[in-house]
């Protein structure tokens, strides 16, 4: 959760009533919808979405040996490994390797992680440039917004509204043709690649058994981040270890298909060591920031599973909160169902509790999980959780006087017709004016259930 | 305590209880539709993925045949770069093609300093970067490459790559299990599968964002 956030249930009011932002969600989320589906048609989806799941299990079992194997190997490859317990300690440490290089520019391609630790904040704080690269992470930057989707962070945003972005930022002329937008965006980050002394990334995937570092993307702009500038720095979560090289064929099959409807994606950088001496460039220091910030605290729960998820935002785009409200109403860095459960869980429960119901519970997401994760029943189990941790007094009495009033048929029978002379008299509507705000009132029927069987 | 113990003690006492899993790789291939065994039926496989993707593949039988496609697709005045790799195979191609064109061999570039700032910006002019790979997959229309100079390859708006026969792989499969990959001595591996692209803006598709805007795969018959 960002500090403080309104938190979702003032902020879903306000992107209810924005209709452009529903039309730009509603056309983007279903194109990436059908894209998705027919890429996996060629595929046993369930096959490989099982296998994906072994070895998630198997991973997470043994967490702690698959971590040393990757950093005995990342470290014998030349890389240099940082663990960091805490967002700030990951921040902290990424700020001495840019004060100890007298680093001024940091080029970032997207990385989930980096916004959960707010990093590009941080540095800015303390006299240091970070710039986006990645498009829809350099229009919401430009446009002082956090990412609203986990792999198209400016998919709330239309073509008029970046080109007047644009305009006024960066002064170029008002066009809204996306390719007009992107070439601008290519020469001005050209720049800044070839200026940065410090690339950041993520990772999707670390390899145990060989020390490499898997980042993929469809722009290049990680490639060129990865390699232009003479220090790279990877930040990433402890969960996205995987055992073996050959695990690949399973984790990358699913990503690209899962995020973009893509067999691949456009590039994956397999990064195994800094540049070498026959190399002409690449980076003198690689730098591999490992992440706890709340991860541990769901392995050997009920919600371990959680930390199967590969961010590849399937769940997002077939969830119909998420469809009509947008990223930006959760007021946290994750969105959407698996937002629901990463923030609260990582996190603070107690900041993040209105999370758990933003959910209609339909299983969409849990169908579409290229990993297996439940998602709708760890909304439910969460729902639970936090029920257990808040006793809500009213709905507590309320829920006692209805078993009251049950257990007496003539008491019964009595409100029952006090409630239809009510409604008949149109006076339900005074006496409930509050609940009646967002709802209405069904008709009541003109006799009781009783009297209707009993002719 | 450092941070490395703090989570590796965590992880341990969390774990504590928690019964190892072990992953029995009895792995079968999620592909629907048969592979093709045979070379030709390989090469269309890669030509139609890496074509839907807005790329090209073409086979050649000749020095000659190379150059006239290379220069078909090349602007006037292009600025070219040609790995050490590519000249010591194809030593006559520079020659052949038209003299009108202003090369950046990978040689020179090594003998500017490395990420220096002459060296970047004299990346920076290459409009086509031509270059060899360590192997192509035929199920999704990817070329893997490695070699020493990574920049040219991403920042050029022409990347053109020359396969040699031998070079094909029929699956993600057998390349994510074949030893001498993952056993490779290279600081890193560069999968291409297509131009650079993106859809961040109402999802409409856009080529060359920050890499390749264009992608030629050249098969050598020879």
């Amino acid at each position: 959760m960002r500090p403080n956030s309104p938190g979702i249930k003032t902020l879903y009011k306000k992107e209810l009533s924005n209709h452009q932002l529903r039309e730009n969600l509603s056309k983007a989320t279903l194109q990436s919808v059908q894209k998705r589906n027919k890429s996996f048609e060629e595929l046993d989806f369930e096959y490989l979405r099982n296998q994906a799941r072994q070895i998630k299990l198997d991973t997470l079992s043994q967490l702690n040996e698959y971590l040393a194997q990757f950093e005995d190997n990342a470290t014998k490859n030349g890389c240099k490994v940082f663990y960091a317990s805490t967002a700030f300690n990951a921040n902290q440490y990424i700020l001495n390797v840019a004060k100890s290089t007298s680093s001024k520019l940091i080029v970032k391609s997207k990385s989930m992680v980096t916004e959960e630790i707010e990093l590009v904040d941080f540095l800015k704080k303390n006299g240091i440039e970070a710039v986006e690269t990645d498009l829809g992470e350099y229009i919401v930057q430009l446009a002082g917004e956090k990412p609203s989707h986990i792999t198209t962070p400016a998919i709330h945003k239309s073509r008029y509204e970046i080109s007047n972005l644009f305009h006024d930022k960066l002064g170029t002329e008002n066009n809204p043709n996306p390719e007009f937008l992107t070439l601008k965006a290519r020469q001005i980050l050209r720049e800044q690649f070839l200026k940065a002394d410090i690339g950041v990334s993520g990772a999707n995937f670390l390899i145990a058994e060989t020390g490499d570092v898997v980042v993929v993307e469809n722009e290049g702009n990680a490639r060129l981040s990865t390699s232009s500038p003479r220090v790279h720095i990877v930040v990433t979560g402890i969960e996205k270890i995987l055992p073996r090289f050959s695990d690949l064929r399973i984790f990358l099959r699913l990503l690209g298909r899962s995020s973009t409807g893509q067999k691949l994606t456009s590039y994956t950088s397999i990064l195994r060591s800094p540049r070498t001496k026959e190399e002409l460039d690449g980076p003198d220091e690689l730098h591999i920031v490992i992440l706890d910030n709340g991860r541990t605290n769901l392995l050997g729960t009920e919600y371990q599973e959680i930390l199967h998820c590969i961010r590849c935002g399937a769940c997002l785009n077939v969830c119909p909160v998420y469809r009509k409200i947008g990223g930006h109403a959760y007021g946290s860095v994750y969105p959407g169902p698996i937002g629901s459960l990463v923030t609260p869980l990582y996190s603070d429960m107690e900041k993040a509790r209105d999370l758990a119901f933003a959910s209609t519970l339909c299983g969409n997401c849990t169908e579409v999980c290229p990993v297996g994760i439940n998602i709708h029943h760890h909304l439910l189990t969460l729902r639970n959780d936090i029920n257990k941790r808040h006793k809500h007094f009213v709905e507590k009495f309320l829920i006692n006087q209805f078993t009251m009033v049950s257990l007496r048929p003539k008491l019964l029978s009595f409100l029952g017709g006090t409630a239809r002379m009510l409604s008949r008299l149109q006076l339900l509507n005074f006496f409930l004016k509050q609940w009646t705000k967002e709802r209405s009132v069904p008709n009541f029927p003109p006799q009781s259930f009783k009297k209707y069987n009993r002719e | 305590m450092s941070d490395r113990e703090r989570i590796f003690a965590i992880i341990r006492k969390r774990l504590f209880h928690v019964q190892k899993i072990k992953f029995t790789d009895n792995y079968q291939s999620p592909l629907k539709k048969l592979v093709p065994d045979n070379f030709s039926d390989l090469l269309l496989q890669f030509k139609q993925e890496l074509e839907a993707l807005g790329g090209r593949a073409i086979q050649i039988s000749s020095t000659d045949e190379l150059r006239a496609a290379i220069l078909a697709n090349l602007k006037e005045n292009s600025s070219i770069f040609i790995t050490d790799q590519i000249m010591r195979t194809y030593p006559e191609l520079v020659d052949k093609i038209n003299k009108s064109k202003k090369y950046i061999m990978e040689k020179d570039l090594a003998s500017l300093i490395p990420n220096s700032k002459i060296y970047k910006e004299t990346v920076n002019s290459i409009d086509a970067a031509i270059t060899g790979c360590l192997c192509t997959i035929a199920e999704t229309g990817t070329i893997v490459i490695s070699g020493n100079s990574r920049l040219p390859l991403a920042m050029a708006q022409e990347l053109i790559v020359i396969i040699k026969p031998g070079q094909m792989l029929k699956t993600l499969d057998e390349f994510f299990t074949g030893k001498h990959f993952k056993e490779h001595n290279h600081s890193n591996l560069f999968m291409v599968t297509g131009p650079s692209q993106t859809a961040d803006i109402e999802k409409e598709l856009v080529k060359g964002v920050h890499g390749p805007k264009d992608v030629f795969a050249f098969f050598a018959d020879k």
